[in-house]
Parts: C-alpha cells; sequence; structure tokens
C-alpha cells in the first residue's frame, strides 16, 4: 500500500479505538 | 460531489472530519452493544412510560441511549462517507455492516448459551445468532478477495514487474488513494502496455477481415491468403 494508505488506516484505526472507549464511558456514566 | 485538494489544507480537515465522524460511529455501535446486553441481562425485553402496567422495567438510561445510538449511528455514518468521498479517503464504510452484525450476533450466542436465571439454553436467541452471524460473517468472503487483489495490484504496479492482466473486481473496501490524494503518496504512473496493443488490435482485425474477404472472393489463392496473413499478423502491411 502507498504511505498515504498507511497514514488513513492508523487514523481510522485510532478513531474507531477512541469511538469504543468514549462509547464504554458515556454508556457508564449514563446507566449507573 | 465536490472533491478537496489535500494540498490546499484538505488532509488536516480531511483527518479531523474522518475522525471524529468515524469515532462516533464506533461509538454509537459500542452503546448499541453494551445497551442490548444490558436489557438481554433482564431478560430480553422491557418497557417504559405508555399507560400500561409495567412488568419488566428497563435499566436507568438504556432506552434513551438505545434510541439516539440507532439514529446517532445512521447520520454519523453518512457523515463519515461523506467525509471520505469529499477528501478521497480510502473507506472502511463496507466493514460496518459485518461489525455491527457480528457484535450483536456474539450477544445472542453468548446469551443463548447461557441465558440469565435459568439452566439450559435459550433456542429463540440462538436462532438469531445464527442468523446475525450469517449476515455479518457472509459479506466477508466476498470483500477478502477483492481485499487482497487490491493489494497485489498495488505491489505489481509499484515493483514495476509483469502484470497480470487485471481483473475487474468488486469494489475493494480498501482502495489507497490515487495520485492526486497527497504529494507523499504521488507517483508516477506507469505507462500501461496493453494499451498499445489494444490500440492496434483494430486495425490487425480490419486486415484480417480485408484479406479473408478476397481469399473467399477467389481475388488471392490460399497460398497467398496465407502468405499475407502471416505478414499482417507479423506487424506488416497488406
Amino acid at each position: 500500500m502507498r504511505r498515504g494508505a498507511w497514514y488513513w488506516l492508523v487514523l481510522q484505526l485510532a478513531a474507531i479505538g477512541a469511538g469504543i472507549w468514549l462509547g464504554v464511558l458515556l454508556f457508564n456514566a449514563v446507566t449507573t | 460531489m465536490q472533491r478537496v485538494d489535500e494540498r490546499a489544507g484538505g488532509r488536516f480537515w480531511g483527518s479531523v472530519g474522518v475522525f471524529l465522524s468515524l469515532a462516533g460511529v464506533s461509538a454509537a455501535m459500542t452503546i448499541l452493544f453494551l445497551g442490548m446486553r444490558a436489557v438481554m441481562e433482564i431478560g430480553g425485553f422491557c418497557a417504559e412510560g405508555g399507560p400500561y402496567q409495567i412488568a419488566q422495567h428497563c435499566p436507568k438510561g438504556v432506552p434513551i441511549l438505545m434510541v439516539g445510538s440507532i439514529w446517532g449511528g445512521l447520520i454519523l455514518v453518512g457523515v463519515y462517507v461523506w467525509q471520505c468521498a469529499r477528501y478521497e479517503v480510502p473507506s472502511l464504510a463496507l466493514l460496518l455492516w459485518p461489525a455491527l452484525f457480528l457484535s450483536l450476533g456474539w450477544n445472542f450466542l453468548e446469551f443463548g448459551l447461557n441465558p440469565p436465571g435459568e439452566g439450559g439454553l435459550a433456542w429463540g436467541w440462538l436462532i438469531c445468532a445464527v442468523v446475525f452471524v450469517v449476515m455479518g460473517a457472509a459479506p466477508l468472503f466476498f470483500m477478502v478477495p477483492s481485499i487482497r487483489q487490491s493489494m497485489k495490484d498495488e505491489a505489481s504496479s509499484r515493483s514495476g514487474g509483469p502484470e497480470e492482466p487485471r481483473r475487474r473486481a468488486a469494489p475493494s473496501i480498501w482502495t489507497p488513494p490515487g495520485p492526486s490524494a497527497g504529494a507523499a503518496g504521488a507517483e508516477p504512473r506507469q505507462p500501461d502496455r496493453g494499451a498499445s496493443a489494444a490500440a492496434l488490435a483494430p486495425d490487425l482485425v480490419s486486415a484480417l477481415e480485408r484479406l479473408d474477404y478476397l481469399h473467399r472472393t477467389g481475388a488471392i489463392d490460399d497460398e497467398e491468403y496465407e502468405a499475407a496473413k502471416q505478414r499482417v499478423i507479423e506487424g506488416g502491411a497488406l
């Protein structure tokens, strides 16, 4: 893959990770 | 669709837009996953509001989180796809379907094998698990070969080695951006060797057709026909 493609892959994996963390945080904050 | 040139700062805003929208989609799916588990832990159904006597109340905050995550997630998927198209970013959008159905299918499987408060199996949930897993996994079988093909094409076009004839694969979920997608990724394209052969092909075909016509009408005999055909195929004139 091109370097540009690696950049977007890493960025999007980071976004998915951040989203999961945020989702768990929000869920726990609202339900407890 | 308006496309934005990365050299004009598009890469920064593209990164921000893609990161925030995909993080939002991911958060919505996480909340839906956790909300579903919370409802399954109390038996799989619950109710709030309305004029009826409620047998099973919902866990605190779960109804609003579930509704919010479904609608918010759908809107954010739209934003994510739009951002990817606008900034020519390789999109993971096609993986969202398997991610959703496999994650929810996992809940059905886990709770179907160990239903809360009772022994045995919950067959209703196990059937849902099978349906969800099939719906989520089936598209992956079609996607994986196309991803491998696109990565192989990319590798062979970079090395400049002999290219096998390009197969028109299904649209890949991970199509790297084209040369315009960034100064770092911009590489001069190798001229396509198949193109010159393709441009010559109509001439060759028409020459062979004319030769065949002359042969059939008796203007040239078998020997002359074979000799002329050989010359045409080898690149000579008629």
